[in-house]
């Protein structure tokens, strides 16, 4: 009896210690994720938040003026994490492949921008591109313009901010991948007289795969959501998700409705993280060798 | 290795690459040293914004806020993290994954959600509620560093250590903490750093009282370019760079340990 | 020292039953080594002796103490790791007084003790060294003392001898031996190779691959005399002759084919054998001697065809291929004292071994 009791301890030793991982993830991240799908299905106002159900604020929330702003951030989403896929393959490939020496210190020089405040680098930017900032100030000692041109409050600002702050979180996990790869599997392409084309499209970039689909999707999912950067870079003339979510919660005072807007988003953000999951499988099943 | 053409392009684009990446910091950090306040302007160096930055006591106590917080959360999350990490290193399932999606989850949801939660229930908006925030997010970067830490310990170091007599409890302290003291350490200075650098979260749930160093930064930029703000900037990009300095070091030390093995 | 006693030792690791009804005596003060082939649950009956796994049913006695359930830190049972356990971040003298500190000993004690320990183990240069940075056979010296130190009642050896080379291998092993006999403590040894076993082992025990006992006894008995063909198989090499038993004019014949039968000898339960259906007999190839020419004094007579020459350094094999078309392996050593007959390929020779050299065995 007295074995039993102790294995009994012995367990709730185990029971105590992962508790308040997980009764924190429950209480702090489940339950407000659950809540929010309650709230976009209910009714109400101040005490008595929750008072009614409704669907009312999905009707109102499916509408061609929100629909049109979700597909604006899922095509920021899928740019930016594109475009940071293409331009961070290659460094992230150089790094793994090409470096034997100096590897510590390019890997800390790649870190930094990743963990800089995203804030910080907003501002830099603002530096950069503002009416009285660096580019101007250089266009116009060059002559080439006379007033100064407004890049501010633009797509195109919002979209070389979002590909330079996002650039970092997609070099990371490729370069992971990369580096596990078995160097002798790429001799070994080599010794049976592979070029480094051949070897390229059918060893190394499929040994990748993990890691780019880990950096597409990181970059895709956390990137649709973004709001500092259209917040600050395009005021109030551009919405994305992340910002009309912001003016739903705090200047609209709609919570339903905010509720609403965010499970359509992210109904709509994971039903195309999967058809891009799909895409990525098909792409990576192939039984021909590519020349 | 020949002197082609090809072989000069790989290199040159990592070169442009890096160029494009630091621009913007390298830009605003000679301008912090810049006298003038217009960034059009090259006045002179001087240091006189930073003066200005370590005289200014609202950002010190925004400043002292924001450590607090951090600091807070990196222990918490940390704390759990390792008691979930050890109490589950038996089982087969994979319960770490759970928390993956910590990291996952776009800010702005969980924002909105512990905001949405703790309006409803009442709770007071402040430090204490982003103290809970960022720990959740903190999880979702501890947990996935300590269990690889974790995994690559050999239990038979803990069996032999049973073998020779000692209890659970000694076994840990001694053994196994001693094994995972540079994740310990890598996780809590990455959650410091995460949780300086969090915005969206604190925007949502800090409430009106409370003020971090981000929410600062955040209604400087909106009203403008100001060159405290430059220095500021620049120094947390220097902590940063400290902070992550260390970061590297430690997993240097960590592979080349494994190495000799 | 105690004794070590599994009795009706069940053991499941999820679907895989490895061990069922396993009994085994161990008895003290001696060196004992469990042989068997990889995966066998040899591992699995050291593990459940320390203390890591426990059985699902049946007990483990120490001396006369039930120690089924008891946990790992309270056994007064020991265990030398195949890879050694060494901890990385505790130097040579740290690891050693690792048991000592855990009990809290005095300091003093503890200096005095470790020193002892690392002198009879040859390793005070190394002291203060990390264990990182000490050779192979250096580190499983640490661990043997690490485990010694604590005075255990028997002290388990997995493969010790599995992460260090050959040279090294031979001496280790006589060390091991000279260590029980200094100690004079049970010494249980695991291994999967029988030179080890025999070469350390007062006694031993054979296990096969379903995770039963095969046989158990000394060294010569094991070798001499195999219960079986899977123990003939794996200690040493062997000839397997297979057949038909016959009684007739008061000896015993083993029929290979109908022509051809050879002595077997009357010993052991042979009159049982003589129902079944097909019988073994195993000839150790030393016992065997070939000759081109007819020698006499032997009682046992084949003649066959050289299929193969292999040059061992010390000793000759020979592949000799019966008339019915078994092979049969001779060991020939290569004293060469006189000038002797050579045996080339496809020779026909004759194979000569004595009748009580040979083991009848069932199966």
């Amino acid at each position: 009896m007295f074995e039993e009791f102790k294995k009994l301890i012995k367990s709730e030793t185990y029971f105590f210690l992962i508790t308040p991982a997980y009764m924190w993830q429950i209480m702090f991240l489940v339950l407000p994720i659950v809540f929010v799908v309650v709230l976009s299905l209910s009714a109400g106002q101040g005490a008595h938040l929750v008072q009614s159900f409704t669907l009312q604020n999905f009707y109102e929330v499916f509408q061609l003026s929100q629909i049109r702003i979700v597909v604006r951030s899922i095509v920021l989403a899928s740019t930016t994490a594109i475009a940071s896929l293409f331009i961070a393959y290659p460094v992230a490939y150089f790094l793994a492949l090409h470096i034997k020496r100096f590897k510590f210190f390019f890997l800390f020089l790649l870190s930094i921008p990743f963990l800089i405040n995203v804030l910080v680098q907003v501002y830099a930017w603002f530096f950069i591109l503002e009416k009285n900032g660096v580019i101007n100030h250089v266009l116009m000692m060059l002559g080439l313009v006379e007033k100064p041109l407004n890049f501010l409050n633009s797509y195109f600002a919002i979209y070389l901010v979002m590909f330079h702050v996002y650039l970092p979180f997609m070099i990371m996990p490729i370069y992971s991948s990369l580096e596990k790869i078995d160097t002798r599997l790429i001799e070994a392409s080599y010794d049976l007289g592979a070029s480094f084309r051949t070897t390229f499209w059918n060893i190394i970039l499929p040994l990748s795969m993990p890691g780019v689909q880990a950096g597409f999707f990181l970059v895709y999912v956390v990137s649709f959501g973004e709001y500092v950067i259209p917040s600050l870079l395009g005021g109030l003339k551009h919405f994305f998700v992340g910002t009309l979510i912001s003016e739903y919660f705090f200047i609209g005072n709609d919570w339903h409705l905010g509720a609403a807007f965010i499970c359509l988003s992210c109904g709509i953000l994971f039903i195309s993280a999967i058809l891009y999951y799909v895409f990525f499988n098909k792409i990576t099943v192939r039984s021909k060798v590519i020349r | 290795m020949q002197l082609r053409l090809k072989n000069f392009l790989l290199p040159c684009y990592v070169v442009l690459f890096c160029i494009f990446l630091y621009l913007p910091i390298i830009i605003l950090t000679i301008y912090s040293f810049n006298e003038g306040g217009f960034p059009a302007q090259w006045k002179g160096l001087s240091l006189c914004w930073y003066y200005d930055l370590f005289a200014s006591i609202e950002i010190w106590r925004v400043f002292l806020n924001s450590v607090f917080v951090a600091f807070m959360a990196a222990f918490l999350s940390v704390t759990f993290g390792l008691m979930l990490v050890y109490g589950a290193r038996k089982f087969t399932t994979n319960i770490a994954s759970f928390f993956y999606s910590n990291i996952l989850v776009p800010d702005i949801v969980i924002a909105v959600g512990t905001l949405s939660l703790f309006s409803y229930f009442m709770v007071p908006l402040g430090l204490i509620t982003l103290v809970i925030a960022h720990t959740l997010l903190g999880l979702g970067f501890t947990i996935p560093i300590l269990k690889a830490r974790l995994d690559e310990l050999d239990p038979r170091l803990v069996e032999a250590s049973l073998d020779l007599g000692a209890s659970a409890w000694y076994t840990f302290y001694h053994i196994v903490l001693p094994f995972l003291y540079p994740a310990i350490l890598v996780s809590t200075l990455l959650v410091i750093i995460v949780s300086f650098d969090d915005f969206v979260i604190s925007f949502f749930c800090a409430g009106s009282s409370a003020q971090t160093l981000s929410l600062y930064v955040f209604t400087m930029i909106r009203s403008g370019i100001s060159p405290t703000v430059n220095a500021l900037s620049a120094i947390m990009l220097l902590v940063s760079s400290i902070f992550i300095l260390v970061i590297s070091l430690l997993q240097v030390r960590l592979a080349a340990h494994d190495e000799s093995k | 020292m105690k004794s070590i006693k599994l009795v009706n030792v069940t053991k499941s690791f999820g679907f895989d039953l490895i061990l069922k009804n396993f009994n085994l005596e161990i008895p003290s003060g001696k060196f004992f080594a469990l042989l068997g082939p990889s995966g066998c649950g040899k591992t699995t009956v050291l593990r459940m002796i320390a203390g890591f796994e426990e059985p699902d049913h049946g007990e483990i006695y120490l001396g006369n103490t039930n120690i089924s359930h008891l946990p790992i830190n309270q056994r007064r049972v020991n265990t030398v790791f195949q890879n050694y356990a060494l901890f990385p971040h505790f130097n040579v003298f740290d690891n050693v007084a690792y048991s000592l500190r855990v009990k809290q000993f005095s300091q003093d004690e503890i200096e005095y003790r470790v020193a002892k320990m690392l002198k009879m183990f040859g390793l005070e240069q190394l002291k203060y060294k990390s264990v990182r940075q000490i050779s192979g056979g250096q580190q499983q010296r640490v661990a043997i003392a690490r485990a010694v130190i604590n005075e255990p009642d028997v002290l388990l050896l997995d493969e010790p001898l599995a992460a260090l080379d050959m040279r090294l291998r031979e001496r280790v092993l006589v060390e091991l031996i000279e260590l029980q006999e200094e100690l004079g403590m049970t010494f249980i040894y695991v291994t999967h190779d029988q030179t080890e076993a025999l070469t350390v082992a007062d006694q031993m025990a054979i296990m096969g691959k379903k995770g039963q006992i095969e046989q158990v006894g000394t060294p010569k008995e094991v070798y001499e005399f195999p219960k079986s063909t899977m123990v003939a198989r794996f200690v040493g090499s062997t000839n397997i002759l297979h057949g038909n038993l016959e009684f007739e004019h008061e000896t015993l014949y083993l029929y290979l084919d109908e022509k051809n039968r050879v002595l077997v000898p009357m010993v052991g339960n042979w009159q049982e054998l003589l129902k079944q259906d097909r019988v073994y007999l195993s000839i150790r190839p030393e016992k065997v001697e070939l000759s081109k020419s007819p020698l006499i004094g032997f009682t046992n007579h084949v003649v066959g065809t050289v299929s193969a020459i292999i040059y061992h350094g010390r000793s000759t094999q020979y592949n000799i291929a019966l008339v019915n078309g078994t092979v049969m392996q001779v060991f020939e050593q290569n004293e060469e004292h006189f000038p002797k007959e050579t045996i080339d390929y496809d020779d026909v020779v004759n194979v000569y071994w004595q009748t009580e050299n040979s083991v009848l065995l069932k199966s």
